[in-house]
């Protein structure tokens, strides 16, 4: 009976780590760096050496155990379904990051040296942090000099050489992340013909509107970790709100849920609002 | 008798302290291991090559290697907060299951009395670091790569 009853609970308990979710992970993308006006397709189609570089930067990625979005079937997809040709698209480079729906995007640029004592291949691995532009981690890596033509073995001994020290490097970024809660920016603002400003008093107990936002928002924030950019009459604006991966029942949690909760709170207070998200902004504007 | 027991302990405490810092220094680094001259102390052959040995693996695990690709240490909390939280595995892990990540061990000096007369032994340690940091990871020590 006593075994039986063992057997139960373990089953439970292995039942319930197994409903645990998974967090989401960002999607990474890796692409070549492209000059001012270059055709980001061509350099790609026309390059076997930076394919092979991207290749190598991408394995990194797959040795621990992390799959990135791949760069030239995202690109011929949008291509597809954009209906435009790659000549005719001013900026491929922006609406592939903007529509691939990666968070973060590594740039490799490749520097080729060619000397009678030997050639040799720089390699700069950049990667950036899409809604906010920030560089999450930058490395050089070169390959030495060798008495060699392929110039592809080159760049892919440059990217092994920092590989690893640069995925440790974004590493330290997401376990801060992980540690204290990702960033985000929140605006509040108001319609033309709204009748309320941030100086109105709200509710009962007599604070300002921008005194109830705050107040809202060092309690929602993850461990009260907010930052004011600015306030004036008509706009609030905190640039840096940090947010939990995951809400107290082990959901993950996002920013449309936090947009939700401060819904929620407006409505309490007798506010009507609409809000947007836009590279991880969230718009309120009060009626 | 009290008393003195616990002026031996505190007395050990300090050697050991003094010991356990790690004596390393940079041979080589590949993407996959690490080359390290290690120093080790102690009172056999045996447990000063296992200080050394072990000087090589907490210099990864706490401190990493400066001017290679490894400079980041693969546990990014403090030494001790992490090894008191989990207590169990350094343990077992500090006791022989590091043996598992060190692909060669050669000595350079043999064990002897060194300038300032304490036993010691240099030992030349190269450490498997991708399988190191996978069996970190596996066991929950560190994170896996991502979120």
């Amino acid at each position: 009976m006593k075994r039986n009853i063992i057997l139960l609970l373990m089953a439970f308990l292995s039942c319930m780590a197994w409903a645990q979710n998974v967090t989401v992970q960002p999607k990474i993308m890796v692409i070549p760096y492209t000059k001012q006006g270059e055709d980001i397709a061509q350099v790609i189609e026309n390059d076997i050496n930076k394919r092979i570089v991207l290749a190598k930067i991408r394995e990194a990625f797959d040795s621990r155990g992390f799959t990135t979005v791949d760069f030239a079937a995202k690109l011929k997809s949008l291509s597809r379904v954009s209906g435009l040709s790659q000549d005719s698209q001013s900026d491929l480079k922006s609406m592939i990051i903007q529509q691939s729906g990666a968070d973060i995007y590594v740039e490799a640029e490749m520097d080729i040296v060619l000397s009678s004592t030997g050639n040799s291949v720089k390699t700069i691995l950049t990667a950036y942090d899409i809604s906010t532009g920030g560089s999450l981690a930058n490395k050089v890596g070169e390959s030495g000099k060798f008495y060699t033509d392929d110039i592809g073995k080159l760049g892919a001994k440059a990217v092994e050489k920092v590989a690893d020290e640069f995925l440790n490097t974004i590493q330290v970024k997401f376990t801060d992340v992980v540690n204290n809660g990702r960033s985000i920016s929140v605006n509040f603002s108001f319609e033309q013909t709204s009748s309320i400003s941030m100086s109105t008093e709200i509710g009962n107990d007599g604070l300002t509107l921008s005194d109830q936002l705050e107040l809202w928002m060092s309690e929602h924030a993850y461990k009260n970790n907010y930052h004011i950019q600015g306030t004036t009459d008509k706009q609030m604006i905190f640039d840096d709100v940090r947010i939990p991966l995951k809400d107290n029942n082990g959901n993950n949690y996002n920013i449309n849920k936090f947009g939700l909760e401060f819904l929620k709170f407006a409505r309490s207070l007798g506010l009507q609002i609409t809000r947007s998200i836009a590279n991880n902004t969230l718009v309120i504007i009060f009626k | 008798m009290k008393k003195i027991l616990m002026v031996c302990v505190i007395v050990l405490t300090a050697v050991l302290d003094i010991s356990a810092q790690y004596q390393v220094s940079v041979l080589s680094a590949t993407k996959n291991a690490v080359s390290m001259r290690c120093i080790g102390y102690g009172k056999k052959s045996t447990i000063a090559a296992m200080d050394a040995e072990l000087s090589a693996i907490k210099t990864l695990l706490f401190a990493g290697v400066q001017n290679t690709q490894h400079s980041l240490p693969l546990v990014q909390e403090d030494k001790t907060v992490v090894e008191d939280k989990y207590k169990k595995f350094f343990d077992d892990f500090y006791d022989k299951e590091y043996k598992n990540f060190i692909e060669s061990s050669v000595i350079v000096t043999p064990y002897g009395k060194n300038t300032l007369r304490k036993k010691c032994i240099t030992l030349d340690v190269v450490i498997r670091v991708n399988q190191l940091r996978t069996y970190l990871e596996n066991n929950g020590i560190i994170r896996k790569f991502g979120l």
